[in-house]
């Protein structure tokens, strides 16, 4: 839908309007806590915990070593997570995997005592991939003279009740995780239990690439928050684009209502399946 | 008026013609030395065979007297009334008029004041005595009434454009007068120094209200060379926009939806054209324009900021007549004529964009892509006499975009006006309007095999009689009624093809009542109040299915614990509220005032919208159970100066705004489709304060206006969590927050065919929200915005240049025409529209982020339009 206005705007302004890109001098960070972890069923579940860092620095931002970090299902069970060579990633030990069906809460506890909680996160199934293609067009990506292989996805979401979604992609064995690489989406009402098939655009893809294609089941919560992410991060400053603002996920302090934990923590099955772009 | 003619017949009143006539030193003896008044007369006119003529009130027919015994009519007279009355013959009869009663005496003058030309009718000519000290403007239908003493010699009629009109008068009774103004261009054909003086903001008592003449608007330089309605407004002081190419006008730090847009009295909900680049008014229709920022009569209902009063032409009169153009945007062409001549006119215009017709034609022959708009305006109407008039009206415009043979939007407003105008008796004046307004848009999606349809709407009902009791020379009074029914339909999407799938928000329904009564009052020769008025009912109305959410909870989907169902027109929720409005003007001499008013208002209705511009698919949310009336007030203190015979007008106002419970969204709201759209919003306050500073030099070869204004907008949002609150719930500057805010518009005539206009804008980058921090998820670089508003983009200005040159004539042919050359922007001043932040794509470091300033309207541009007369 914004796309297309966006579209309409373009043709509207012809050529007239430009971007430049500018230096600012902003003001200074505050440094605020960022928890991001995720639990599949695939996968050992990790944590990493940092904190934000001024706008313009081109560096990691700094990491959290020393947290207790804990995961537990709303069956009692506890999953302790160990910091790895990594600083600030804490890792399950191997073996240790989600399980369908039950609901996860993180727990960590900083150095200096502080306490962040998430949200109870329910590990929902996913619906299988029943296939991938490839096409080459000519008429799809972000510029309109763009052309190459485009990968599309079928699967049929599960009737009865809504659905989300999140995918991410490796191409030839490299995991595509900038901001501009997330992708999720939510099939409500209109799509509920129907045949659905998504081509991923914004990936022009040379012949002989391989491509996996990984598909998550998030709650709600965690579509609204990844969503959040994309939008905040794809901004063109348009007349078009929502006001940008915090992103509050699921991690708060306990001893202080006010304070949250930047990030999620998510939980997720995935489903996979790869493709070798040829013809 | 309880006028009696005591009227007494000689006994032998057939020898009237034959009477003698009597005159006042005529010498007369009366019979007794004491009697009654009324004895004293009669035996006055038995003697002398007269008849009295007074008004029987005046005296006090029993009241005893003493009587000279032997002395002339006149000296009898005066011993039997008293010093006060005085006495004139006519013929046979005597009148006897108290003497202040004969200063008193005073009679209706009503009338309409019209162009002399097209016979069109002139809103806000000013109608006074000779003195000037009693005067009346005449009404949005070009209508008057004035009381005058008996013994006023003249009337005079004045209004900007035209020449001044006077009309000798002999006041017997109440009259009929209507005014035909010459337009001054008619009258003088070389450059035009008027020294007349004209009606000034001085004398009027309404404040922080600007009016624009059609041509007015047509002098200022456009963009593209498409004469702008509402970009005109925005060159006025407390006016602002978010942006280049945003859609309608902030007024005083009210929201884009927060101004009531009446054409010809109906409202229009969306005033832009392809996203806000144009606006859905074509000038050439337009008579007259006035927007109203403060001090806001209590008529007007149902928006707390402004009020925007378009009215369309009437159409000629007298004659057909054409006007026309052709620009680089659009063309368009507006006929007008009398059907029976000086009794019933038409007008009907069209515009219409064509850069899709010239693609057509160049096209690839699969590519079915066009953008364009259109707007139709018609209007009939017809005189019966002078006390009754009808007038119908109608606006049609639609926006259309296709893009490739896939997707298909379209929006647009309809309007529709039926009014009656009834002049009852020569001090009321009926206005009854029936209107119907309509927006709506719609989205087509062919996804073969599947075709998507998505509608939205909103309809409209008015019933508006209102009536002006012109109840004296110091008092009008004005009263009326609105009843209002809106449909709302927030959203249907339908999926047709192999899958067939529909979705609805619910339909929603409410009724507005308005009923109002407001005086002017003069108090003294320096002293005017308006004191009025509103109330102001609302019913949201079924049939809908209402949740009820967990009070202790936050309002989320999943506290949902009950749900309710209401009938159709059950009422859900109503609400009610007072709304007084007030002002007053205080004026020292001709030339100094002073004013101050009062309003407050309430508004049931708000656009959801949470974009940086409104966009044509945000929709209307009613008043409900979980949206509470955003109501408004505001204070505004003014003084006003005119200079040289009102050659030059200062004026500075300050004003004090506050709004409650506006709508806001939750960080993350999604607003599109959304079933229970309360779970996204929230409530949230307003406040906005400023000074306005505004000169004009309305006359002459150079004329124009500069407008300063130094504002502050602010709100606060409170989030039904602490944390979802906006900056933890304190105060922070609205979107179009412009500290400082100048406009300067100049129109020079160079000589008598070339004129060349200018613009220059600047005004304070508006704020804008700068990351504090950036943090790191799964690798991607999230920049954290934690304070809305924290930062202000770079200051914003411009300049506008046109030159028009006006055609020869050819003698005795009625075609003219002009060429207007303008320049948008003529430095290319790159102004930020926004800075927004994002990781640097292009750089090897997956950590490296970029600031970059987006301007929309960066460039140069140029113009030319062809304009005609016939």
């Amino acid at each position: 839908m914004k796309y297309l206005l966006y579209l309409l705007l373009l043709t509207t302004v012809l050529i007239s309007a430009c971007e430049t890109t500018i230096d600012l001098e902003l003001t200074d960070n505050v440094s605020k806590l960022v928890v991001v972890g995720e639990i599949t069923d695939q996968s050992e579940p990790h944590v990493t915990i940092s904190r934000t860092a001024a706008y313009s620095d081109d560096q990691l931002t700094p990491r959290v070593s020393e947290a207790n970090v804990i995961i537990e299902d709303d069956l009692g069970e506890i999953i302790i997570l160990t910091e790895s060579e990594k600083p600030g990633f804490y890792l399950a030990p191997e073996g240790v995997r989600g399980v369908i069906g039950r609901s996860y809460t993180l727990s960590v506890v900083l150095p200096n005592g502080s306490i962040y909680k998430s949200f109870s996160e329910e590990l929902l199934p996913v619906a299988e991939i029943d296939s991938l293609t490839s096409e080459f067009r000519t008429d799809l990506g972000d510029d309109d003279d763009e052309q190459g292989w485009f990968v599309t996805l079928y699967f049929t979401d599960p009737p009865g009740g809504d659905e989300y979604y999140r995918w991410k992609f490796s191409i030839n064995g490299e995991q595509k995780n900038r901001a501009e690489d997330i992708y999720s989406a939510d099939f409500d009402s209109i799509l509920d239990g129907e045949p659905i098939d998504l081509t991923f655009f914004e990936f022009a893809l040379n012949e002989n690439d391989t491509v996996v294609v990984e598909q998550l089941s998030l709650t709600k919560e965690a579509q609204k928050f990844l969503l959040e992410v994309e939008i905040q991060t794809k901004t063109t400053g348009g007349p078009l684009d929502p006001p940008v603002a915090p992103i509050i996920g699921n991690i708060r302090n306990q001893a202080d209502v006010n304070d949250f934990a930047l990030g999620y923590f998510s939980a997720s099955s995935v489903v996979s399946q790869s493709i070798i772009i040829n013809n | 008026m309880k006028y009696i003619l005591l009227v007494s017949f000689i006994l032998h009143g057939f020898l009237i013609s034959t009477a003698q006539t009597v005159e006042l030193d005529q010498p007369i003896k009366l019979s007794a030395k004491s009697m009654t008044i009324e004895e004293a007369l009669k035996e006055i006119k038995d003697n002398l065979e007269v008849e009295f003529s007074f008004v029987t009130n005046d005296i006090d027919h029993k009241k005893g007297i003493s009587t000279l015994d032997y002395a002339t009519l006149e000296e009898h007279l005066l011993q039997i009334l008293g010093d006060d009355f005085e006495f004139k013959i006519k013929g046979s009869k005597i009148l006897i008029r108290k003497k202040s009663q004969t200063q008193k005496e005073a009679y209706i003058v009503n009338g309409y004041v019209r162009d002399s030309q097209t016979g069109e009718e002139l809103i806000g000519a000013s109608i006074s005595n000779s003195a000037g000290n009693y005067g009346a403007i005449s009404n949005v239908y070009g209508f008057y009434s004035l009381r005058l003493s008996s013994e006023e010699q003249m009337i005079r009629c004045s209004y900007l454009g035209y020449q001044n009109l006077e009309v000798k008068l002999n006041l017997q009774s109440d009259s009929v007068i209507n005014f035909n103004l010459d337009p001054q261009e008619l009258v003088l054909s070389e450059i035009v120094v008027n020294a007349d003086r004209q009606p000034s903001n001085v004398e009027s008592l309404q404040m922080s209200a600007n009016t624009l003449s059609a041509k007015q608007i047509e002098e200022i330089p456009a963009f593209l060379g498409e004469v702008d309605v509402i970009k005109s407004i925005t060159l006025l002081p407390g006016v602002t926009t978010v942006g280049e190419g945003s859609p309608g006008f902030n007024v005083r730090g009210g929201d884009v939806d927060q101004n009531l847009i009446l054409l010809d009295e109906a409202p229009v909900y969306s005033s832009a054209h392809l996203l806000g680049f144009f606006s859905v008014f074509n000038a050439d229709v337009i008579k007259d324009v006035k927007l109203y920022k403060g001090g806001i009569p209590s008529k007007y209902g149902g928006r707390v900021s402004s009020v925007l009063d378009v009215r369309q032409k009437e159409g000629d009169m007298k004659a057909f007549h054409g006007k026309g153009g052709i620009g680089i945007v659009s063309s368009r062409l507006t006929l007008e004529a009398p059907i029976v001549k000086d009794k019933s006119s038409f007008i009907i215009a069209g515009r219409r964009t064509y850069a899709d017709l010239i693609y057509r034609t160049v096209r690839p022959s699969n590519d079915n892509s066009a953008v364009y708009f259109y707007d139709l305006n018609t209007k009939i109407n017809y005189r019966f006499n002078d006390k009754n008039r009808l007038y119908l009206s109608g606006y049609f415009g639609n926006d259309v975009a296709r893009l490739g043979n896939d997707v298909g939007f379209k929006w647009g407003n309809s309007t529709g006006t039926l009014r009656w105008n009834y002049v009852l008796n020569p001090s009321l004046f009926l206005n009854t309007s029936l209107i119907y307004s309509r927006y709506n848009y719609q989205l087509n999606v062919d996804d073969s095999p599947e075709k998507i349809t998505w509608e939205s709407s909103i309809n409209n009902y008015h019933f508006k009689p209102e009536l002006t009791w012109f109840l004296n020379a110091q008092n009008t009074l004005d009263m009326g009624a609105q009843v209002s029914l809106f449909e709302f339909q927030p959203g249907e999407v339908t999926v047709s093809g192999d899958i067939n799938a529909s979705f609805k928000v619910q339909k929603e329904k409410a009724l507005e009542l308005g009923v109002y009564l407001g005086n002017e009052q003069k108090i003294g020769d320096n002293l005017t109040l308006r004191y009025g008025l509103r109330y102001s009912r609302y019913h949201f109305l079924g049939s809908l299915d209402v949740y009820t959410y967990d009070p202790t909870l936050p309002r989320r989907e999943e506290n949902i614990i009950d749900s309710a169902s209401y009938n159709n027109n059950e009422t859900i929720k109503s609400f009610d509220g007072w709304e007084p409005r007030f002002s007053a003007a205080y004026q020292f001499n001709a030339n100094n005032s002073i004013k101050a008013s009062y309003q407050r208002m309430y508004q049931y209705q708000q656009l959801v919208s949470n974009t940086t511009n409104v966009t044509p698919f945000d929709v209307w949310k009613s008043a409900g159970p979980y949206i509470p009336p955003l109501t408004s007030q505001q204070f505004a203190f003014g003084y006003f100066k005119s200079l040289r015979d009102n050659t030059f007008e200062i004026s500075a106002e300050v004003y004090y705004k506050t709004m409650n419970d506006l709508i806001d969204y939750k960080n993350g709201a999604d607003l599109i489709l959304t079933e229970n759209i309360e779970t996204e919003l929230l409530t949230g306050n307003g406040r906005a304060y400023g000074l306005e500073l505004f000169f004009e030099k309305k006359l002459g070869r150079l004329n124009g206006w500069l407008a300063y204004t130094l504002s502050r907008t602010e709100r606060q949002v409170k989030g039904d969590i602490p944390i979802n609150s906006i900056n933890n719930g304190e105060y922070y500057p609205s979107d179009y927050d412009k500290t400082h805010d100048v406009s300067l518009v100049m129109n020079y005539k160079v000589t008598p065919r070339w004129t060349v206009n200018m613009n220059f804008l600047y005004a304070t980058g508006r704020p804008a929200t700068y990351p504090d921090g950036r943090y790191e998820f799964e690798g991607a670089v999230i920049p954290n915005y934690s304070s809305r508003n924290n930062e202000r983009l770079p200051d914003y200005h411009r300049i506008d240049l046109s030159a028009t040159l006006k055609n020869r004539t050819k003698p005795g042919k009625k075609w003219s025409s002009s060429w207007t050359f303008s320049v948008y922007n003529v430095y290319a001043r790159k102004n930020a529209f926004s800075i927004f932040f994002r990781p640097d794509e292009d750089s090897n470091n997956a950590f490296s982020t970029k600031a970059t300033q987006l301007s929309i309207l960066g460039s140069v541009f140029p113009a030319i339009s062809y304009n005609f007369e016939f």
